[in-house]
């Protein structure tokens, strides 16, 4: 179904590109939320991503590979998003996430705590592979194949990531922050 | 120590929360978008090349060989007219801190760079992030290498000295910033000006003597005979005891910040407070270094942004550019959009990077906003604006002496901007034409270009 959906879209079709858009839309938002642990910037990243995707649609060789390619397209933005962020933080302030507050119940609030904290510190591209690896299940493999990286480097990626976050496990406590003034 | 399984199950259920859907608004915004946006013209061969016969081969190739050499020829002469290139990309900003080699030019290359912080440099073993580093390559982009690779730190570039021999950057120790929501490596304690020379040799202090009520100083740019430095400094002025405190944190009220133009001068070290530089021209605690002032050619005025703020309860609002005596007065804006401006060398055109915030429908906290960046030049008076890229991902523009544009443009590959590193210098005219990318690669997260004069 994709498929014709997909190539539709390509000879300019806009309400084919639309159920694509609403079929794929829910998955999109809950990867970016979880690579950019907040939002609104996910909600950026998804729209960003869509409009690309619609704009280079005609360029997709691969009709079949739309799902993997839609991925790669919000990897990056989420990449940009989190750049974009980066850079300009010392001017914005936080939304707050309005994302459930349940989840798993052998999650602690501590281990919780140091998993969020753990996981903002990781690069983007180590963040994504995270969320590819732990929620959407994928192997070093497919997630090389879907994002156009080297396997190696995933598995390079995944390493590091594992090791940072089993640090943060692990850390004591820290002081909440760090003395001094502004950053410049 | 936990292992794997455990990891892996504590990460899994991590995942688990979070949210679920797309909000109907957000997906009925993109789709009022596409309907505003043009698909790509995608323009397929008609035939494949093995799939000719043999005498058709023989005459594609000969066409394409034609093709080929006679745009190298062509671009080739481009090249010899221009001095933007190097005659023969040297090994200078390869080879050595040897300072019999300082009179070389080199092309400067401020870096931010990702996940490269050290335990010695960023904190404890478990924290990655962004330090800031100075790098340089030959002129063609090729050969880049880390100006003073064995200086810890967070450098940031300030200044070519005019005849492209000196480089003026400062130097603080970096720290992990916790509270952002990220975290990144910002600067920390006192950021003092070093002058090197342009192979990154024996970096000396330049001692301006900022001590307390001085709290740091910034925007540091050689005169025109450079033999003295330029800067703003930011000092402390104390306030009554009886002040009110700070009405969001409480504490005690601290001082007002008043900023001067300063100037040393290089051969006695003797530092001028010149007068009050206008509040409006500081670049204040922006990042990077993009956001701050750049000083025309003759050192009478100055051009800046005046921040944007992207993320909030407000509007977005573009980064604005601003032009101003050196001393902050008559102050008027140039361009409604942009971010680090920079006067031509003949101090006709200021050139920037456009950076434009747009949304759909009625603005509401939250709304989806989508970021454009490409590189305008504009009159010092604000006329005459000139867009030079169209592809919405240039940045980092720079002046080279022979008034040609230096910018960065990130690998687009199937729609996909790569954010692997993979970005690319490129060069053009004035007018935006002749566009050409340079063969070097630059080190990762390149940022910002800072051709020699």
């Amino acid at each position: 179904m994709d498929r014709d959906l997909v190539e539709q879209a390509q000879r300019g079709d806009r309400n084919a590109f639309a159920i694509l858009a609403q079929t794929h839309g829910d998955q999109l938002m809950r990867i970016a939320q979880r690579i950019l642990r907040d939002v609104g910037r996910a909600e950026d990243a998804v729209q960003q991503t869509l409009v690309v995707a619609w704009r280079e649609l005609p360029a997709l060789r691969d009709p079949d590979r739309f799902d993997a390619w839609l991925q790669r397209l919000l990897v990056n933005a989420s990449y940009g998003e989190a750049r974009r962020w980066r850079t300009w933080s010392a001017n914005v302030r936080v939304l707050p996430v309005d994302g459930p507050g349940g989840g798993d119940e052998t999650l602690s609030l501590d281990n919780r705590d140091r998993l969020e904290r753990g996981f903002r510190r990781l690069a983007p591209d180590q963040r994504a592979m995270l969320v590819f690896t732990h929620y959407l299940g994928l192997a070093p493999a497919e997630i090389a194949d879907r994002l156009g990286i080297p396997v190696g480097t995933a598995r390079s990626r995944l390493h590091y990531a594992h090791r940072a976050m089993r640090a943060a496990i692990e850390a004591d406590d820290r002081p909440a922050a760090v003395a001094g003034g502004p950053s410049r | 120590m936990t292992d794997q399984r455990e990891l892996d199950r504590l990460l899994g259920a991590f995942f688990v929360e979070g949210t679920n859907e797309l909000p109907d608004r957000v997906l009925d915004a993109t789709l009022e978008e596409v309907d505003r946006t043009p698909q790509r013209r995608v323009t397929r061969m008609p035939w494949r090349f093995p799939a000719m016969n043999t005498y058709a081969r023989f005459v594609a190739a000969a066409a394409l060989g034609v093709l080929v050499i006679g745009g190298a020829l062509y671009l080739g002469g481009l090249r010899q007219t221009g001095d933007d290139q190097s005659p023969t990309p040297t090994a200078s900003a390869t080879t050595s801190a040897n300072p019999s080699q300082s009179a070389q030019p080199h092309a400067a290359v401020y870096v931010f760079t990702q996940g490269a912080g050290t335990a010695a440099e960023c904190g404890n073993s478990t924290q990655g992030g962004c330090i800031s580093r100075l790098w340089v390559a030959n002129l063609d982009g090729t050969g880049a290498r880390e100006l003073i690779p064995n200086q810890s730190g967070c450098q940031r570039f300030q200044a070519w000295s005019p005849d492209g021999t000196r480089l003026l950057f400062s130097r603080s120790e970096c720290r992990w910033e916790d509270h952002s929501p990220d975290g990144f490596v910002g600067m920390t304690g006192p950021e003092r000006f070093y002058l090197t020379d342009a192979s990154g040799g024996a970096p000396q202090v330049v001692d301006t003597g900022c001590v307390s009520p001085c709290l740091y100083e910034d925007d540091a740019v050689f005169s025109a005979d450079g033999l003295r430095i330029l800067f703003v400094r930011t000092k402390s002025v104390p306030v009554s005891p009886s002040a009110s405190p700070d009405p969001v944190t409480g504490k005690p009220a601290e001082g007002t910040e008043v900023t001067v133009l300063a100037s040393i001068d290089l051969a006695t070290g003797r530092v001028s407070e010149l007068g009050a530089f206008g509040e409006s021209g500081r670049c204040g605690s922006e990042w990077p270094r993009s956001s701050c002032p750049s000083w025309s050619p003759d050192r009478t005025q100055i051009v800046f942004t005046v921040a944007a703020q992207i993320v909030g309860p407000e509007p977005p609002k573009d980064p604005a550019v601003f032009v101003a005596d050196a001393d902050g007065r008559n102050v008027h804006q140039v361009s409604a959009f942009g971010q680090g401006p920079a006067w031509s060398p003949d101090g006709a055109r200021i050139l920037f990077q456009g950076i434009q915030y747009s949304w759909t429908g009625t603005w509401f906290p939250g709304k989806v906003v989508r970021s454009s960046s490409d590189i305008y030049t504009v009159r010092a008076d604000g006329t005459d604006l000139r867009q030079l890229t169209t592809d919405g991902v240039s940045y980092g523009p720079a002046w080279s002496a022979a008034g040609r544009i230096w910018f960065i443009r990130p690998t687009v590959v199937d729609g996909i901007v790569q954010d692997d590193g993979t970005v690319q210098y490129w060069v053009m005219d004035a007018e935006g034409s002749h566009a050409t990318q340079l063969s070097g690669r630059p080190p990762e997260q390149a940022w910002l270009l800072q051709p020699t004069p």
